[in-house]
């Protein structure tokens, strides 16, 4: 019994002698006065809880559907975005916004160690979810860069189709860089790029600043530029808002075609009826339609092959590409003084040799990455020119399923009146009576 | 009637997306993941400066902290003088730190404390380097988290020439500096060429 | 490549600058010790095959001793090896007895090591205690604590025989100040002890009682001053009682005369950029990590980064040395 005592007290000293040899700090001078040293401070973040702003995105999103959808109300969604604008924005200074959170899911998928967290998901999912069945609800009042730039459209002016077309294409690109980006390990575009949260956060660089100023600025006549040239967000909110269940309509009931809502909307989203004498005859449409899905193919060979071959400089995004370059050019003597990224990579373990070839493996990345890139931009291109070719034929004013953003402010141009309760038709009738 | 399956299709397709879509969330989702806030591991920094300028805040969120565990308490403070000041009292003159947040107070001869005004700190690195070069090592920069606003990319932690920012979860949200057996465990492998010849400094 | 084209240049400068440095010396033979004016070259490099080398010492025979991680190794005068010996850890200092017993310091103890290996452990000298250096002469083994801010004195036989430097009131000894694990000690060609008060910059004399005999103190960031926190790092005595000091922080090796003026700098680095946002590199270890010096009076420097000994002589002047023949 003894010796068994014996042996776990040896052991214990003999732990308690290997802990405190791993642990040895260097002694403190011994202070006669005894003084004490203040404790260091060490403040941990303070986060809204996920779970509190889950809620809010969800109630936001289900209340500007209701106000959409049933109320039809425009105060509503504006009050809506203007909280939206406090809370999401200014409150939350803007981050994680679903816009961003599109990166970490995609990220995760190209990136098994990535993780996102639940929060970051529902950002990124709620809003979609919300699109399949509502419509683009998130960007009409719960989206804050949305809400700023409401705000600034005031005299909204509208634009000619082909430009609207044209500049419809940047948020593909935006999307498909984007991808880009995160497939060759470039870093988060979108965050770097945001114009808006400047304002949100109070702090940004220069540029920045006078970027988010030039799009406001803008915004007050070509409203919302942001959301309609840029957003790459967008294009999933609208590839998800084409197969709603339910969506904005100008009309409450059926449309009269009295043309009021015509230039009712700042955004170019209204289908306007096709015109009974076509301008384009059924088989010169038609052959214009089978030469487009012909060219299809070498379009989209041609703009991947520009995407390959432009490979090299789409490359210099990333900075292990440019602190490659920078490093061969100073040994070549090409520049005088060293870069503190130079300098740190100089004194570090790697060797120059090592640090080209991991350069010249991004640029083989980027090689790939960019014809992809090419090719997907083809099809876009491709894909809007046979949309355009396509005979589409609408009796109908209706709001464009992937382009409206159901800001309700057509609502007020329509002049039909909504199916009503038998509760309200009672009602007026009651009231008619009384007045005659 | 015919429209019914219609509707039925659109209806299940839709459905299925959803349930589809957070499926897969989940599965990309990690699990019992935790909430990671961006530090910068003091055994890699260089002391460049880019903490001061290149945090979305002004001033930046990241300050530098003081561990009075390594100080040495030196009248001859390394971080809190400039290098050959004439005077070693708290003169502006010959102090290191450019806005002046470095506190020196008498506690018994010979130590004197340093302490750092938070309010008044730019995370520019000055100390730090004198500290590292002169002294002990004890003063050091850290993200401070009720600062940071956790950007989703930090752009301090992108331009950092020594890549020394990581997302760190929650619990561990401060890298602090320890010591293993009484000498700092430098990171980095650096080589310093003593130069001899001419009998001049180098 | 431009890095090529540097070292280059630099032979190139070295080669001028001693050759401007011996003209000089020429037009001045007859300058007054005043002046620092002895010229160091590297001599020779001795490469290390062991890891974290961390003291070093020489022999009376000529011997040169080196510590590591687990390893203490003997070195013959050309710097073959000799002997190795396993320890365990890494020991912080060295040194070696008239007898030829190696002194070995580990963290909170001394080993003693004879040519079969470890003959005596001592005592162990407490947590806080963290052993820096020791110096040997007939009667008595100094051991530098930094840890306990004192020197321990041993007989050969380790039994502890008294402390030195240690705060005392009583003989107005207001202690040492070491505010970091940089702490020597050493014993001058005339027997005195030597123990360096870091935070003050200078040395102290004492008695073997622990008297004070005599100090003297340089602070500040001059060629002839010891900057940083804690400076010189390591001393070393040549034959003619002239003083070697290594520092850190701004890395240099430099010898004093006896009186103790500067009479030289054997190596130096260039002063780090501290005020200006330049990345700055420091190896948080001194790249100096012993001092010794030899029967020739030749200077070793153990350097780790380097990994090796580096024997700097001091150049003779050419019109001693046509006197030489």
């Amino acid at each position: 019994m003894k010796s068994r005592y014996f042996a776990a007290a040896a052991l214990l000293l003999f732990v308690l002698a290997y802990e405190a040899k791993a642990q040895f700090r260097f002694p403190m001078p011994e202070f006669e006065s005894g003084y004490k040293h203040p404790e260091m401070n060490t403040p941990l973040p303070a986060r809204i809880p996920a779970a509190v702003d889950i809620t809010v995105l969800f109630v936001a999103l289900a209340v500007t559907a209701w106000a959409v959808l049933k109320s039809r109300s425009r105060s509503m969604v504006f009050l809506i975005a203007i909280f939206s604008l406090l809370y999401f924005g200014f409150y939350r200074k803007g981050c994680v916004c679903p816009v961003g959170s599109l990166q970490n899911v995609v990220n995760a998928i190209i990136d098994r160690s990535f993780g996102v967290p639940i929060i970051v998901m529902a950002f990124f999912l709620l809003p979609l979810v919300f699109a399949v069945y509502f419509g683009r609800v998130f960007c009409a009042a719960v989206c804050p860069l949305g809400a700023i730039q409401e705000m600034c459209a005031i005299s909204p002016i509208q634009l000619s189709r082909p430009v609207e077309i044209t500049l419809g294409l940047l948020p593909y690109a935006y999307l498909g860089l984007t991808v880009l980006s995160l497939a060759t390990g470039t870093g988060f575009l979108i965050c770097r790029y945001d114009p808006f949260i400047g304002f949100f956060r109070q702090g940004a660089s220069f540029n920045m600043f006078l970027t988010g100023g030039v799009l406001l600025l803008m915004g007050i006549f070509v409203a919302r530029p942001y959301c309609r040239f840029l957003c790459p967000y967008g294009v999933l909110l609208r590839w998800a808002s084409l197969f709603s269940k339910w969506h904005a309509s100008i009309t409450p009931a059926e449309c009269i075609q009295c043309r009021l809502c015509e230039s009712s909307c700042p955004y170019g989203a209204i289908v306007v009826p096709t015109p009974d004498d076509r301008s384009v005859d059924r088989r010169t449409g038609a052959r214009r339609l089978g030469l487009l899905l012909l060219l299809t193919p070498v379009i989209v060979g041609t703009t991947a092959w520009t995407g390959m071959t432009a490979h090299k400089l789409v490359a210099r995004l990333h900075p292990t590409v440019r602190l490659a370059e920078r490093v061969a050019a100073e040994e070549q003597g090409r520049f005088a003084e060293t870069t503190i990224d130079t300098d740190a990579f100089h004194a570090g373990k790697q060797m120059p040799a090592e640090l080209y070839a991991d350069a010249n493996a991004i640029k083989q990345q980027f090689k790939y990455a960019s014809a992809w890139f090419g090719a997907f931009m083809g099809l876009v291109i491709c894909g809007k020119l046979i949309r355009l070719s396509v005979i589409r034929k609408s009796s109908d004013y209706e709001a464009d399923r992937g382009a409206c953003l159901s800001c309700a402010r057509c609502f007020a141009y329509c002049p039909v009146v909504g199916p009503i309760s038998q509760s309200d038709l009672r009602q007026e009738c009651l009231d008619k009576h009384a007045q005659s | 009637m015919s429209e019914k399956p219609k509707i039925g299709r659109r209806d299940f397709m839709r459905v299925a997306a959803t349930v589809a879509a957070g499926g897969g969330a989940w599965a990309v989702a990690r699990r019992g993941d935790e909430a990671t806030v961006w530090q910068l591991d003091p055994a890699k920094c260089v002391q460049c400066g880019r903490c001061s300028t290149n945090c979305v805040l002004n001033p930046s969120a990241v300050k530098c902290v003081h561990s009075f565990q390594i100080c040495g308490y030196c009248d001859l403070c390394g971080a809190y003088l400039q290098p050959g000041a004439k005077a070693r009292d708290t003169g502006a003159e010959n102090e290191l730190c450019p806005v002046g947040a470095i506190t020196r107070t008498y506690i018994e001869d010979p130590f004197y404390q340093y302490t750092i005004d938070e309010k008044l700190c730019v995370g520019c690195g000055k100390c730090v380097k004198g500290c590292n070069v002169f002294g002990n090592g004890s003063l050091y920069l850290q993200v401070k988290h009720d600062l940071c606003v956790g950007c989703n990319e930090c752009l301090i932690a992108r331009n950092c020439p020594a890549k020394a920012y990581e997302r760190v979860p929650v619990r561990t949200a401060y890298l602090l500096k320890t010591r293993d057996n009484g000498v700092l465990v430098p990171k980095l492998n650096l080589g310093t060429r003593l130069d001899s010849g001419t009998g001049k400094q180098g | 490549m431009r890095k090529n084209s540097g070292i280059g240049r630099r032979d190139f400068l070295r080669a001028a600058g001693a050759a401007a440095a011996g003209a000089t010396l020429i037009a001045n033979s007859r300058s007054q010790a005043g002046a620092a004016s002895a010229a160091f070259s590297e001599s020779k490099r001795i490469p290390l095959t062991m890891d974290n080398p961390s003291a070093l010492t020489v022999g009376s025979g000529g011997g040169i001793y080196v510590a590591g991680e687990n390893a203490v190794v003997t070195l013959d005068a050309h710097g073959k090896e000799t002997a190795r010996y396993g320890v365990k850890g890494r020991p912080g200092c060295l040194a070696v007895s008239a007898g030829g017993k190696l002194l070995v310091g580990m963290r909170n103890h001394v080993e003693v090591l004879d040519a079969k290996g470890l003959a005596a452990s001592w005592q162990d000298l407490g947590e806080r205690a963290y052993l820096t250096s020791i110096a040997v002469d007939d009667e008595n083994i100094f051991v530098a604590d930094a840890g306990n801010r004192v020197v321990l004195r041993f007989g050969h036989d380790g039994i502890s025989r008294g402390r030195i430097g240690e705060r005392d009131k009583e003989r107005g000894l207001p202690g040492l100040v070491v505010p970091s694990p940089y702490f020597d000690v050493a014993i001058d060609p005339q027997g005195a002890l030597w123990v360096v008060n870091p935070g003050k910059h200078g040395l102290e004399n004492y008695r073997t009682n622990g008297d004070l005999v005599s100090s003297w103190y340089r602070s500040g960031m001059e060629a002839e001053a010891f900057c940083g926190c804690c400076n010189p790092i390591h001393i070393a005595f040549r034959s003619d009682n002239s003083l070697v000091t290594a520092e850190k922080g701004l890395s240099r090796v430099k010898v004093y005369s006896p009186d103790t003026t500067l009479l030289g700098i054997v190596a130096a680095e260039p002063a780090p950029p501290i005020a200006e946002n330049k990345a700055l590199f420091c190896n948080v270890e001194p790249p100096i990590m012993d001092l010794a010096v030899d029967q020739q009076d030749r200077i070793l420097v153990l350097n780790k980064p380097e990994k090796a000994i580096i024997v700097y002589e001091e150049k003779r002047l050419p019109v001693e040395k046509k006197r030489e023949g």
